[in-house]
Parts: C-alpha cells; sequence; structure tokens
C-alpha cells in the first residue's frame, strides 16, 4: 500500500519522514520543506534512489529557488498534488 | 473521491499552511473531487474568526476560506476546545462563558474531536495540514 508523504520543513520532520519511509512511497515537499533541495549532506539524491521525491512549485518559486538539473526532481503544481493523494493510498503529514 | 482535510495554521501563526490548504481544496474541487469535511485545528480555528485584519498588500485568507465554504457547501468544522482558549466563539458560547461578544464566521460550526475522527473514516482520503 502505497503511502504519499508530505514535508512541510527541513530537519527533524524530513529526518522523521526518512526513516518511515516504505519502497514504492512518494514524497511531496513543500513549504519550507523545499529546502532540501539544498541540504547538507544530499539527503535528497540517496532518498530518490528509493522512492518518487516531488517538490510543489509555487513553494519552490516563491523562494527564489530552482529546482537542481542535476538532479531529476519532479516540479508539480496543485493539481498534481491533488493527483498524488489519488495514486496513494494514504497520505502522512510530517510537520 | 472522498477528501476530509484538517487544518493547523492560520496567517500569523507562523507557517502558511492555511494558504497551502485553501489552494489544495480549490484543485481537489477543480478535479470534481467532493470535500467531506475541513476540521480547523489548533491555531487553524483562527481561520473562522471574523476579527482578523491581514494588511491590505496580503491576502484575506479567512475571508476566502469563507467564501469557498459557502460557495461549495463545504462543511466546516471548527475544534471547539482550541477555539475557547483562543477567543474564538460563536453566540452561544460567548452567552455561556459571558464574554463580551461572539465572532465565528456563518457556516461554521464550533464541535469536537470526534468531528475530526468521523471525517477520518468517512472520507476515502484525509490530508492534514500541519502548520
Amino acid at each position: 500500500m502505497a503511502t504519499l508523504h508530505t514535508v512541510n520543513k527541513t530537519g527533524q520532520p524530513l529526518e522523521l519522514c526518512l526513516r518511515a519511509l516504505n519502497a514504492g512511497d512518494s514524497v511531496l515537499l513543500l513549504e519550507e520543506g523545499v529546502y532540501a533541495l539544498y541540504e547538507a549532506g544530499d539527503v535528497l539524491s540517496e532518498l530518490l534512489r528509493h522512492v518518487a521525491v516531488h517538490v510543489l512549485d509555487a513553494d519552490v518559486l516563491a523562494r527564489g529557488m530552482t529546482n537542481r538539473d542535476n538532479l531529476d526532481i519532479d516540479m508539480i503544481d496543485y493539481q498534481g498534488f491533488v493527483e498524488l493523494t489519488e495514486t496513494n493510498d494514504k497520505v502522512v503529514s510530517w510537520f | 473521491m472522498k477528501y476530509a482535510l484538517a487544518v493547523y495554521g492560520a496567517a500569523g501563526t507562523g507557517g502558511q499552511s492555511s494558504q497551502t490548504a485553501l489552494s489544495f481544496a480549490r484543485a481537489l474541487l477543480a478535479s470534481g473531487h467532493e470535500i467531506i469535511r475541513v476540521f480547523f485545528y489548533q491555531d487553524g480555528v483562527h481561520n473562522a474568526s471574523g476579527l482578523i485584519s491581514p494588511p491590505q498588500d496580503e491576502q484575506n485568507l479567512p475571508e476566502q476560506w469563507q467564501n469557498l465554504v459557502k460557495e461549495h457547501n463545504i462543511d466546516a468544522v471548527v475544534c471547539i476546545a482550541a477555539a475557547l482558549r483562543r477567543g474564538v466563539v460563536n453566540a452561544e458560547e460567548a452567552q455561556r462563558y459571558e464574554l463580551p461578544g461572539s465572532n465565528l464566521r456563518e457556516g461554521y460550526e464550533l464541535s469536537g474531536l470526534g468531528q475530526l475522527l468521523e471525517a477520518t473514516v468517512e472520507a476515502d482520503r484525509f490530508v492534514t495540514f500541519g502548520d
């Protein structure tokens, strides 16, 4: 059963989320969580090997950040957020 | 599908969860989904206050929420315990606690966590917007 994990902050919420992920799950970085794109130690590239990672475009743009072009991260809008909640059976929010 | 949402924050409470939840709710409705309940919890209860006046160059989230609730006839429930301690009350509670006034916006209901539990059971998807 696939789960969508939303993460709205880096730090503890992201770390706890990483421990709870199962293969086949998806992660959506939103709000302050989009700063994980530049997280030290590159948690993200490790993460990308195991699960699908998405970022919410409005929150990336609001912070003047661009998607890291060397990582294949899917930028989605709210419509895409809705679709992720359709395709996953449950949504867990880390905040 | 049937969705239920929980909103934990409001403008001025530190995060942006109210804005995110509102945008998500609009996208849900645009996709043809049904929102069976929005539960305003913790600091999220401020979204239901009629006494919030944001600066003019900022969005008025309480007003936008209320418009969405009205337009789509959404069951908008405000946690009563969270609301009372933050000064969000309807006329009935104002009278009960002998308060000088009430401020709960029209279209919202003060109720308990049982409504949150019920929403999680009845909905196909439950999404929490933590602040």
